[in-house]
């Protein structure tokens, strides 16, 4: 026998209470002196009446309360042989495995297609009056039919909606989802069947392991009642390491991409389930969904870790949002294949990657050079010249106009140029960056200022022309003028490597620097500086502060405020070959001035290729009307508005707006299906983002039996190869008997007892 | 004769405090207008002079002192009665049981310095025997008026205590008291029965007249306790019983009643006169009836 609340029987402690009272009572007594004494000596007869009734009426008082409290914890038993009436109903929520995995063909169908013929199956042996609830493991999971329904034919409806397999599933966060729908349940028996393809990933890899401990200490744990927890593998044939090829995850060369500018993209080939590397039947690039070029495989590689680089290019010729899809096609169409060929893929489904970028048009820079004037090759600001707008480069990401700090003024930042460009006025600068300027006059410390004002970005970088003093009185001014810190002198000394300086890639959080985040041989944190500014900056109270460090002491590298709208960004060390530093000769020099600059005229403010479960950001001008937005999941047929401040619904994406400066940020959380999301903005543009699937999903390995057990240490599944023998197990009339009623008339009874035995004794011994 | 009637000096009275002032109010009260002495002297001897008060009968006045002192003085004198009464106050350990009313002992001492006043007033000798398991105070019977003083001091110094182990020492007694008179036993009688009605049989058959007032308490015979009671036995010190009230309440009753009926009716067959008196009743009513029934008793 079992009951639905075990932390009831703690109350049995309360059979204790009779005694109790009776001793208690024995305690609290009057005292008499009495001298007919005599008349209190009853005979041995009446004394052990008396002592049998009280034993009697107590026990019968214990009873009574162990009967209601035993009625209270839901007494049930398995076994039905004790059964005296039908089958009670049950609640059941199936949780079916929405990971690509489900779409793995051996010889025969798809486990997803076999979910659902074993579902409706199960369905139909359900009695009228069991509930069902339907969900979807995925990253996210889903709730196809949320609430428990005894509307089978609903239930049958939904069974047949179910989403095709796609990307990765979270089983722990599924199963709590599951647990959380059944803890509404008045039922005494209620199950969780998890219907899935019995993959290893997902179930007891390392991430998922620590899951279902965290599940078993929050909930399971703390469970009056557990619901039977089944897991039936729909696939218990699949081989133990199945062939599979699979894309790895895309990266480019540059976070953002001008208009004609050739960007790199790397990604991987990963094949799992075999021992040697044959080319694949074709490799295929679209854009925008547009088949643009199949793409040369290597013909020979050796496989590392499973996987074979690739890398192609692409430029893009108009500006905005654009999608890339890179799909392998391991093998030839069935027409094509010759006898005995050997398939090299049974999962087709993640052959496939989507990568989101935004191309954007060249943004007008001033770059004003402390060098001499004219400026000099290889001094001053070539070198930012260099890698933002190149020589001889059509597709720059920005247009750069260089001016000696002599001949800054107020002009310099305005739109109308005086040498206006064929015909047209030049654009007004986006960014300006003052490279090792020794000092600036009043007037265009104002001029800055009023930039600022506006909504400019700015850039300074330091070095050995920069004059202290001047800086501080006229840029600084105790923190009320633009410059982001108070500079205190130069430190470092040439000499040994040792003791140079390097960017500390820990410290890395700022948004401009998220390129340089994961480790690389030619990364930021490689370079280092012979010499570099010491500076102060403000305290906390302040806007702003410093966004990266060096090595050395941990002294500032970049250091940020804001100044009216627009924003600054110190660098502490020169970008350029003014001090001996290597920073200047790095592949990382160019996309980190690309990114302090994009950074700084808010071109790349969003990230466009998400993990599941991120949230979608986009920056809509403050002024930018909310309505009208749209937004298009992989599964969705159309788009859906979606609405700011709503509750996300059947038919309604929800979103929130934070200000944020000159924007507003648009955020819509819950993006947990993996595949391209398409924001519809209301002036006709689409912003394209891709949720990428996780790369291990391609593993295909079936758990063994060793990671079912360590599974089995936190949650206590009941697992069924058999989906057959299951439905039989399920379908059983016989499998749980309730007893809280039997209790409730013993308490009845009991208590009809009492109040005869209790009248019966008052009536005697009056 | 006129019936002799004995004059208390108020002011000796007084001493005694409540217990005589009591006595006094109860039988003087009671003999207005109904009184006649159930018992007659024969013989009067004279005993002493005292002051005239008026009111005093002038006939009683000794003129011839009168014509030596030309002072009133009224002549005294002791009757000699055929009545020798005994009062057995039973001064016992549970008779000092004391419930919402009086205790037992508290209510024998009215009942006895009563019937003392009374029996003295009428001539009649009067002595008294305070007890326990032994005689504790023992006072021949005289019958002149200062002799009421010092029953009522015995019976006011005296305080309940000892065990009651009666039927021996009346057995004792009823050989002592040879001549024959009345004997008047006041106590709850919570002793071995039949030994206590051999020994009050012991009196009948020393031909002594015999009354016998049985002493309770309302919760004696009632036993209305309801919570756990400790029970200290007033008579053996150490001794005590904690019961259930509730549960000992109708066998309690069955043998407390069973026995005042056996003592009732072993007391009839033995030609006592019986009388239950309860503490929570007033003390002149039980008297007054006993008195009444066998004022008519005598007629």
């Amino acid at each position: 026998m079992s009951f639905f609340n075990v932390m009831m029987l703690t109350g049995l402690a309360a059979v204790a209470i009779p005694p109790i009272i009776h001793l208690l009572n024995r305690r609290r007594y009057d005292v008499v002196d009495w001298g007919a004494m005599q008349f209190l000596q009853v005979s041995e007869v009446t004394r052990r009446r008396l002592l049998i009734e009280e034993l009697l009426l107590m026990l019968l008082r214990m009873g009574l309360i162990a009967a209601l409290v035993l009625a209270w914890a839901g007494p049930f038993t398995d076994d039905w042989s004790l059964s005296t009436g039908p089958r009670p109903n049950r609640d059941v929520v199936l949780i079916f495995d929405g990971s690509a995995s489900m779409s793995f063909k051996g010889t025969g169908k798809s486990a997803h297609e076999q979910a659902k013929e074993w579902a409706n199956t199960f369905v139909k042996g359900l009695a009228p009056g069991d509930g069902v609830a339907l969900l979807v493991a995925r990253k996210q999971p889903v709730a196809l039919l949320g609430k428990l329904t005894t509307d089978f034919e609903r239930v049958r409806d939904h069974i047949g909606k179910l989403p095709a397999p796609s990307g990765s599933c979270d089983w722990p966060r599924a199963v709590q989802l599951a647990h959380a729908l059944l803890d509404k349940s008045e039922r005494s028996e209620r199950d969780i069947i998890l219907v899935s393809d019995g993959q290893r990933f997902g179930w007891a890899d390392r991430q998922t392991l620590n899951g279902w401990e965290d599940l078993a200490s929050k909930r399971l744990a703390g469970e009056d009642y557990k619901p039977n927890l089944w897991v039936v593998n729909l696939d218990p044939h699949r081989p133990e390491k199945p062939a599979n090829w699979s894309m790895d995850s895309v990266t480019a060369s540059r976070a953002v991409v001008a208009v004609n500018q050739e960007v790199t993209f790397r990604t991987s080939l990963r094949l799992s389930g075999q021992a040697e590397y044959r080319p694949p039947y074709e490799v295929r690039l679209d854009v925008d969904g547009k088949f643009v070029k199949n793409l040369e495989a290597p013909r020979e590689a050796k496989l590392k870790e499973g996987q074979v680089p690739l890398t192609f290019s692409h430029k893009f010729s108009r500006p905005g949002s654009h999608l890339v899809t890179v799909t392998v096609e391991p093998d030839p169409p069935p027409e094509k294949r010759g006898d005995g060929y050997a398939v090299k893929d049974y999962l087709p489904i993640d052959n496939h990657r989507h990568f989101a970028l935004e191309v954007v048009e060249p943004r007008p820079i001033l770059l004003v050079d402390g060098g001499p004037v004219p400026v000099g090759k290889t001094r001053g600001g070539h070198f930012l010249k260099t890698a933002l707008d190149p020589q001889g480069d059509e597709a720059p990401v920005a247009k750069v106009k260089v001016v000696a700090a002599k001949d800054f003024d107020e002009l310099s930042l305005k739109a109308e140029q005086k040498e206006p460009e064929k015909g047209k006025p030049n654009p007004r600068p986006q960014v300006l960056i003052l490279c090792n300027v020794p000092e600036l006059e009043s007037t265009q410390v104002q001029t800055i200022e009023q930039f600022l004002r506006e909504g400019g970005g700015v850039l300074i970088t330091l070095g050995d022309k920069v004059d202290k003093e001047s800086y501080n009185r006229l840029l600084h001014r105790d923190g009320n003028g633009f410059l982001p810190a108070k500079l205190d002198k130069v430190e470092g000394e040439d000499g040994d490597l040792a003791r140079a300086a390097r960017p500390l890639r820990e410290t890395f959080f700022h948004p401009a620097l998220e390129l340089f985040r994961a480790p690389s041989i030619t990364g930021l944190d490689s370079a280092w500086f012979f010499r570099w500014w010491q500076v102060t900056p403000p305290g906390l109270e302040k806007a702003g502060g410093a966004v990266a460090r060096l090595s050395k002491g941990r002294v500032p590298f970049l250091v940020e405020r804001r100044f009216g709208e627009g924003r600054v960004l110190l660098c502490t060390v020169p970008l350029n070959d003014s001090w001996r530093n290597n920073l200047v000769s790095m592949q990382a020099f160019t996309p980190f001035v690309h990114e302090l600059v994009c950074y700084l005229a808010d071109l790349r403010a969003v990230e466009h290729n998400l993990d599941p479960g991120q949230p979608l950001r986009y920056r809509l001008p403050r002024e930018a009307t909310q309505e009208g937005l749209t937004l298009q999941g992989p599964s969705d047929k159309e788009p859906k508005p979606l609405v700011v401040g709503a509750e996300e619904k059947d038919g309604i994406y929800a979103a929130e707006v934070t200000p944020q400066g000159r924007f507003a940020l648009l955020v819509h959380k819950g993006l947990g299906e993996p595949g391209v999301w398409k924001l519809g903005i209301a002036d006709g543009q689409t912003a394209l983002y891709a949720v990428q699937p996780d790369p291990n999903e391609a593993d295909l390995t079936p758990a063994s039996d060793a990671d079912r057990e360590t599974v089995g240490k936190f949650v206590p599944f009941a697992y069924e190869d058999d989906a057959g023998r299951l439905l039989e197990k399920l379908s059983k009339e016989s499998r749980r008997q309730e007893f809280w009623d039997w209790f409730l008339l013993g308490v009845i009874a009991l208590l009809c007892v009492e109040v005869w035995f209790t009248r019966r004794i008052v009536k005697n011994r009056s | 004769m006129p019936p002799a009637s004995i004059h208390f000096d108020p002011t000796s009275l007084s001493k005694y405090g409540r217990l005589a002032m009591v006595a006094r109010q109860l039988v003087e009260g009671f003999l207005t207008g109904v009184h006649k002495s159930p018992y007659k002297g024969f013989s009067v001897e004279f005993a002493e002079h005292r002051q005239y008060y008026p009111g005093d009968e002038i006939r009683h006045i000794d003129w011839r002192a009168y014509g030596k002192t030309d002072r009133y003085f009224i002549k005294e004198y002791e009757e000699e009665t055929n009545l020798k009464a005994y009062l057995l106050v039973d001064a016992s350990g549970s008779m000092a049981y004391k419930g919402k009313t009086a205790s037992k002992f508290e209510y024998a001492q009215y009942i006895a310095a009563s019937l003392a006043y009374l029996m003295l007033h009428q001539r009649d000798a009067v002595g008294l025997a305070l007890h326990d398991t032994k005689v504790r105070q023992m006072i021949p019977p005289k019958a002149n008026s200062k002799h009421l003083l010092q029953i009522l001091r015995v019976l006011q110094e005296t305080q309940p205590g000892g065990e009651t182990s009666m039927a021996p020492l009346w057995d004792r007694m009823a050989e002592q008291i040879t001549r024959r008179g009345m004997v008047v036993i006041l106590s709850d009688c919570f002793d071995n029965l039949r030994a206590l009605i051999r020994a009050i049989q012991h009196f009948r058959h020393k031909r002594h007249e015999v009354l016998l007032f049985h002493v309770l308490a309302p919760e004696e015979i009632e036993f209305p306790f309801k919570k756990w009671t400790q029970f200290r036995n007033l008579e053996v010190a150490g001794h005590r019983l904690l019961v259930d009230p509730q549960a000992l309440r109708k066998e309690y009753r069955k043998n407390f009643d069973q026995f005042c009926k056996d003592l009732r009716e072993q007391a009839g067959q033995a030609r006592v006169d019986y009388y239950l008196l309860r503490t929570d009743e007033p003390v002149e009513k039980a008297l007054g009836l006993y008195l009444t029934a066998r004022q008519s008793r005598m007629k």
